[in-house]
């Protein structure tokens, strides 16, 4: 495939008479996105805030972090399939991307009685310890400054929209409310790029270099179908799909296109993958490589969350065997979701490395807790090399002046949290790609030579 | 140590670990009727039961053919 990717650098967002974007300056006209989300007749209210890099600002409970991009040419649509978008394949023709800003999808749960999709549904969760002092405040969030404004959200300009669903939504629906209007809201703002010449041009061509050696990318992505059923509309989806499903076989360039996306609220979510997964590093560094030094296959995404061992087999050898007609030699492989999950990821790494095809991981490690946790929770012998980004671990978040994200949050969430041990990586601060502004604080060097 | 997922406990050196059904429901399955249940369950705490007998050396995995039949 060919994507031609056109990247306008925004340097400055402010609220305007007019949306309109000109030589990095993306000016917004309040009253008109915000009259475009409220004609959606299932929101009640809605608030749009502009948050930026250094603002003493903490963003709580968020969802979907959206890049705004635009199909200029090519089949298709960006984010494909989610909230009933079209599922024509997407990663060819030109797409226009907004460098730099972010449309973050907030729910304001004061009052809310069933404050995160699919909490009734949730396995129970255990607080960490120190956890319980810090009462009303264990959800995800991102810190725009200090200590804990180590994500790649703190370096953008999040426009933050935040609504308020209308009363009798179930948490499934308020999260539809939510996503579908933060993507209307980005469509919009992206709508500004149209007419104008990007500031720059990256032109990716996947037709394949049989001289060089053959990459693949493997990474794993936590369906929610098992804990809340087969058709979330927060999950993380593939073409909108969220059910825990054989492997899957993109080319890199539709990752570009947002072809993997959603992952809203909390542990269901899988840590979010709208921004994340557009811009996952290892997808641009093997694009960028393909026709130098590799020659990049594509990705074979796998669902992950199946509950049994033999499940797990199934599809690590699945995804082997269809990494070996492919042809590849090698694999990077990642995940984003620990526990149990983690088994699923080794499995693959070890058919993988049976089927001859050499096996880089790239991983966080465990938080070791009392210093008595494994960094990994199970590595079979076939784990020859693996990169970590760290234990997902930062020395505490500052105090700040402003919350986003709830009309009338708890007083805790403006004070300075402490240290918190994360028992898979915390979800503010996880680093499953290498994104990392974490801290590398403990190192680590296992019988089978892992290496950092 | 009954496991859905053996290969943690066997990696970390339990010596008699025994294959259960599910993360969610380790020693039965709510959605088989309730004397299918009380089989499934009957045969993995049977087989647990049987593997304390076994003197082993290295971590050993042991499975009630129930588990098996209902995987397949």
């Amino acid at each position: 495939m060919q994507l031609d990717v056109g990247s306008f650098s925004v340097r400055s967002v402010g609220f305007a008479k007019r949306t309109n974007l000109s030589q990095g300056k993306l000016e917004l006209d309040k009253d008109e996105l915000l009259q475009m989300v409220l004609d959606d007749p299932k929101v009640l209210s809605a608030t749009l805030d502009i948050v930026r890099p250094g603002d003493s600002t903490r963003i709580i409970g968020y969802g979907n972090v959206i890049e705004p991009k635009l199909k200029v040419s090519g089949e298709g649509q960006v984010y494909p399939g989610v909230c009933g978008r079209p599922t024509n394949i997407v990663g060819s023709g030109v797409t226009y991307r907004m460098e730099g800003v972010s449309v973050i999808e907030g729910i304001d749960r004061a009052g809310q009685t069933e404050s995160y999709p699919g909490e009734d549904r949730q396995w129970g969760r255990e607080l960490s310890d120190g956890e319980s002092e810090q009462e009303g405040i264990h959800d995800r969030f991102i810190d725009m400054t200090g200590p804990g404004a180590v994500t790649p959200y703190a370096e953008l300009i999040n426009i933050c929209l935040v609504v308020t669903p209308s009363a009798g939504l179930d948490a499934e629906d308020q999260h539809f409310v939510a996503f579908s209007n933060a993507l209307k809201l980005a469509d919009r703002i992206a709508e500004t790029m149209r007419d104008l010449e990007p500031d720059n041009w990256e032109k990716f061509d996947t037709s394949p270099h049989l001289d060089l050696p053959n990459i693949l990318y493997i990474p794993h992505m936590a369906s929610t179908e098992p804990v809340v059923g087969p058709s979330g509309t927060f999950g993380t989806s593939i073409y909108g799909q969220v059910r825990l499903s054989a492997p899957w076989y993109l080319s890199a360039t539709e990752l570009l296109d947002g072809a993997i996306c959603g992952g809203g609220f909390e542990a269901v979510s899988g840590g979010g993958s709208t921004w994340i997964m557009a811009n996952n590093p290892v997808v641009l560094e093997l694009l960028r490589r393909h026709g130098k030094d590799v020659n990049f296959l594509g990705v074979i995404v796998q669902r992950t969350n199946w509950t049994n061992q033999s499940e797990y087999q199934l599809v690590a050898d699945r995804t082997a065997y269809l990494g070996r007609q492919l042809g590849a030699d090698g694999a990077i492989v990642t995940t984003d979701i620990r526990g149990q999950r983690w088994v699923g990821t080794m499995l693959t790494l070890q058919a993988c490395e049976r089927s001859g095809i050499n096996v880089v991981l790239l991983t966080e490690e465990e938080d070791n807790e009392d210093g008595g946790a494994p960094p990994l929770l199970f590595t079979p012998d076939e784990l020859r090399s693996a990169v970590s980004t760290g234990t997902g671990d930062v020395e505490g978040f500052d105090a700040v002046d402003k919350v986003i994200g709830e009309s009338n949050p708890n007083p805790n969430w403006f004070g300075k949290i402490p240290k918190l041990h994360g028992r898979y990586g915390r979800a503010h601060v996880k680093d499953y790609y290498g994104f990392g502004r974490q801290s590398y604080g403990d190192t680590y060097v296992s019988k089978n030579s892992v290496v950092r | 140590m009954i496991s859905a997922l053996p290969a943690i406990p066997l990696s970390l050196g339990a010596h008699r670990v025994v294959r259960g059904l599910r993360v969610e429901h380790l020693c039965g399955d709510p959605n088989l009727s309730p004397d299918r249940d009380w089989e499934l369950m009957y045969g993995i705490a049977t087989t647990a039961l049987e593997a304390l007998e076994v003197a082993v050396g290295d971590p050993q995995l042991f499975q009630s053919d129930l588990v098996m039949s209902e995987e397949a």
